[in-house]
């Protein structure tokens, strides 16, 4: 059980932390004018003094070490988003503050419900988040939204807290590509004498409600920088025969950790969890997901391949729960990794719990290196060793970029290029 | 001047020796054949030639056109010129087998001074080999030996010998899972590669495939050395008599050497 680290509990010159940044901002914030969404925020903030930040000795964050993050005083910066959503019909798309007053109803019975309170992070954006885009999609609605999320460098230690909410009725197909990158203009604290390295720290909460019969196909993409952490909660809630399909991409970053919750809440419901992962010299990248089966018939697939190279570490904690009840429930799980080095480290852990019959259920993880029969192969043709690893990551890698929308894939196949060694002379070749 | 020269070759498996002292000269222009029982070393030996990690060797020389071939790696000795056709061709997921090969024959080209080829020169040189050898241009164009048979497996292997035009091709065991008619096709293909500045070696274990691919010297590999050597009425006579002959020959002749070296 965690204590909060209170002001007053606080070592004598000890420096502030990340807890202090939030209570001075929660007791300095200008009071929030709608009643329900004031009380969401104080049990946000309230759940936070209860039970602080995670500390390693909590299984769920064994793998995921933030004290340094936890120990630093950040500022708390605005969001830079952008969003596009030209060319869909039947979708209306606004800042998140104010659906909450145009689109109460729409809204109420949902945000700060469907996210469950589960660690500090999440309770942090709860309590503070400013910045947020909601989209609200009619019945049968259809089209392509683009969301935008750069993170600055301000030559200080800095975190943002954007929350994205997607309501998507009966029948509605959407696609959301959410894209997390650098933006252009860069302060580089670094640079300034004596000043410790900057960290930027990003804090999202995504809510996704499902309507009976909608889809969504959700693309996102994490370009990971050695200064960035950059934490997520993303939670979906499917009504009967909705189907969900999630494209991650993460690549790098010296924290990337995503929190997944699914609820198939309907019959029929179909959940697709697809990742790609890549970690280098000391980044950390994590997918901790919960696919949470509480009706019949409904399918869920998870399938997460990732890449690590040098100090690289990846995590993947894969939870499927199957309620009492929820029969003819099929739920498979599956996670490939490739090490390239002798010090990358992948900790992989499946969970099934299955409390109903009549279910196919299966999960596999596989930890290998490239086949050296195959990188002879490619040897004996003339091709560099060097050359000859990057391509065949690629291959193994590669596999994960074919459901996503063509006009996206030759950027991200860039990106994955771009990571490896000699990756640019295997792109010749792809 | 002779282009593969093998002196005393021993070379050790996982601590096991498996060459014990093999020679070999090769000139260009020639075919030769090395035949051997299971167990022999002729894998390994096609091996150490491509230049596969896992095999060590304890004493002898390779050198290839004047130059110590065990000293390149194996992507140098490729583009110098020398060609594995495996035994056991792996199979590649996700990896063009016409955009690797490219890089392949590009790789030699660049070494050898002539310029890259482009998509399109390539594809027009590579549908006249695959002609070669039968190989279907959809099938040239999956992933690297995907889905395929084993007959199309070796042809694939013949196809890309034809594409990178070596100067050493080392033939491991090329009829090995090869029905008649197959062998046939594979053998035609290798035969339409031979020229002046070409060697091949053929390593197999049945005489069958060298009445395709005739060859001008004809050895047997015993226990990690070349027991005999002849032309290619020597296969013939194996094809007869078994390796058992052999076998106790070279016994006799390992005896009468030691008698010989203590006198």
């Amino acid at each position: 059980m965690t204590v909060a680290l209170l002001p007053s509990d606080r070592a004598p010159g000890s420096r502030p932390g990340l807890l202090e940044t939030a209570q001075n901002a929660i007791r300095t914030r200008t009071p929030e004018g709608t009643a329900w969404l004031a009380s969401r925020r104080a049990e946000a903030a309230a759940w936070l003094s209860a039970h602080g930040f995670p500390e390693q000795r909590q299984e769920a964050w064994r793998f995921t070490p933030m004290r340094d993050v936890i120990r630093t005083a950040f500022a708390v910066e605005a969001a830079d988003l952008r969003v596009d959503a030209h060319g869909a019909s039947g979708v209306t798309v606004m800042k998140l503050s104010e659906a909450i007053s145009l689109h109460e109803e729409k809204i109420e019975p949902y945000l700060g419900r469907v996210a469950p309170l589960g660690d500090g992070f999440s309770a942090l954006n709860g309590a503070l988040w400013q910045d947020g885009i909601a989209i609200f999609a009619a019945p049968g609605a259809k089209g392509r939204i683009e969301i935008g999320n750069f993170a600055a460098n301000h030559g200080r230690s800095s975190v943002t807290l954007p929350r994205f909410f997607v309501i998507a009725e009966a029948g509605a197909e959407l696609t959301l590509i959410e894209t997390h990158s650098k933006a252009d203009a860069q302060v580089g604290g670094d640079a300034r004498s004596g000043t410790p390295a900057s960290k930027s720290l990003s804090v999202m909460v995504t809510e996704i409600v499902l309507g009976e019969g909608a889809r969504l196909e959700h693309i996102r993409i994490l370009d990971g920088e050695r200064d960035r952490f950059s934490l997520g909660t993303l939670a979906v809630r499917q009504d009967r025969n909705s189907r969900y399909a999630s494209r991650l991409f993460t690549f790098g970053g010296a924290t990337s950790r995503l929190d997944l919750h699914a609820l198939l809440s309907g019959e029929g419901a179909e959940c697709i969890l697809d990742g790609l992962y890549v970690a280098r010299e000391a980044e950390l990248v994590a997918h901790h997901t919960t696919v949470d089966h509480t009706k019949p018939h409904c399918s869920s697939r998870q399938r997460y391949k990732g890449a690590m190279d040098g100090t690289g570490t990846a995590v993947f904690d894969g939870t499927v729960l199957v309620r009492h009840g929820a029969l003819r429930t099929e739920a498979h799980q599956e996670n490939r990794n490739l090490l390239l080095s002798g010090d990358a480290v992948i900790h992989t852990k499946p969970h099934l719990r299955i409390d109903a019959d009549d279910v196919k259920c299966s999960h596999g993880a596989t930890v290998g290196r490239l086949d050296p029969a195959q990188l002879f192969y490619l040897r004996s043709r003339g091709m560099d060793a060097s050359v000859a690893r990057a391509l065949l990551t690629y291959a193994f890698l590669r596999e994960m970029t074919a459901n996503v929308p063509e006009d996206l894939r030759p950027a991200l196949e860039d990106k994955l290029l771009a990571l490896l060694p000699d990756g640019a002379v295997a792109k010749e070749l792809a | 001047m002779t282009l593969l020269q093998i002196e005393d070759l021993h070379v050790s498996v996982a601590g096991k020796e498996i060459l014990r002292g093999l020679s070999l000269s090769v000139g260009p222009g020639e075919i030769h054949a090395v035949m051997g029982p299971n167990g022999s070393g002729k894998s390994t030996l096609a091996n150490v030639l491509a230049g596969r990690e896992g095999y060590e060797v304890t004493r002898g020389k390779v050198t290839y056109e004047g130059v110590d071939l065990l000293a390149l790696p194996a992507e140098e000795r490729a583009r110098a010129g020398v060609f594995l056709a495996f035994q056991y061709p792996v199979e590649i997921p996700g990896v063009s087998n016409l955009y690797f090969l490219k890089a392949g024959v590009n790789a030699v080209r660049r070494h050898r001074g002539l310029p890259e080829l482009d998509a399109m020169d390539f594809m027009k040189i590579a549908r006249e080999k695959m002609k070669l050898v039968e190989l279907d241009e959809k099938l040239a164009q999956r992933p690297v030996n995907s889905g395929f048979s084993g007959g199309e497996k070796k042809r694939n292997e013949v196809f890309q010998m034809a594409m990178l035009e070596p100067k050493l091709a080392v033939l491991d065991e090329t009829d090995s899972g090869l029905d008649i008619d197959a062998l046939r096709v594979v053998a035609g293909g290798v035969n339409a590669l031979r020229s002046p500045e070409r060697a091949i070696v053929v390593i197999t274990h049945y005489q069958r495939l060298l009445d395709y691919i005739v060859p001008d010297f004809v050895h047997v590999l015993v226990n990690g050395r070349i027991a005999k050597s002849g032309d290619k009425t020597l296969a013939q006579t194996l094809e007869d008599e078994g390796y058992a002959r052999i076998e106790r020959e070279i016994g006799e002749n390992g005896r009468a050497a030691t008698e010989a070296t203590a006198s």
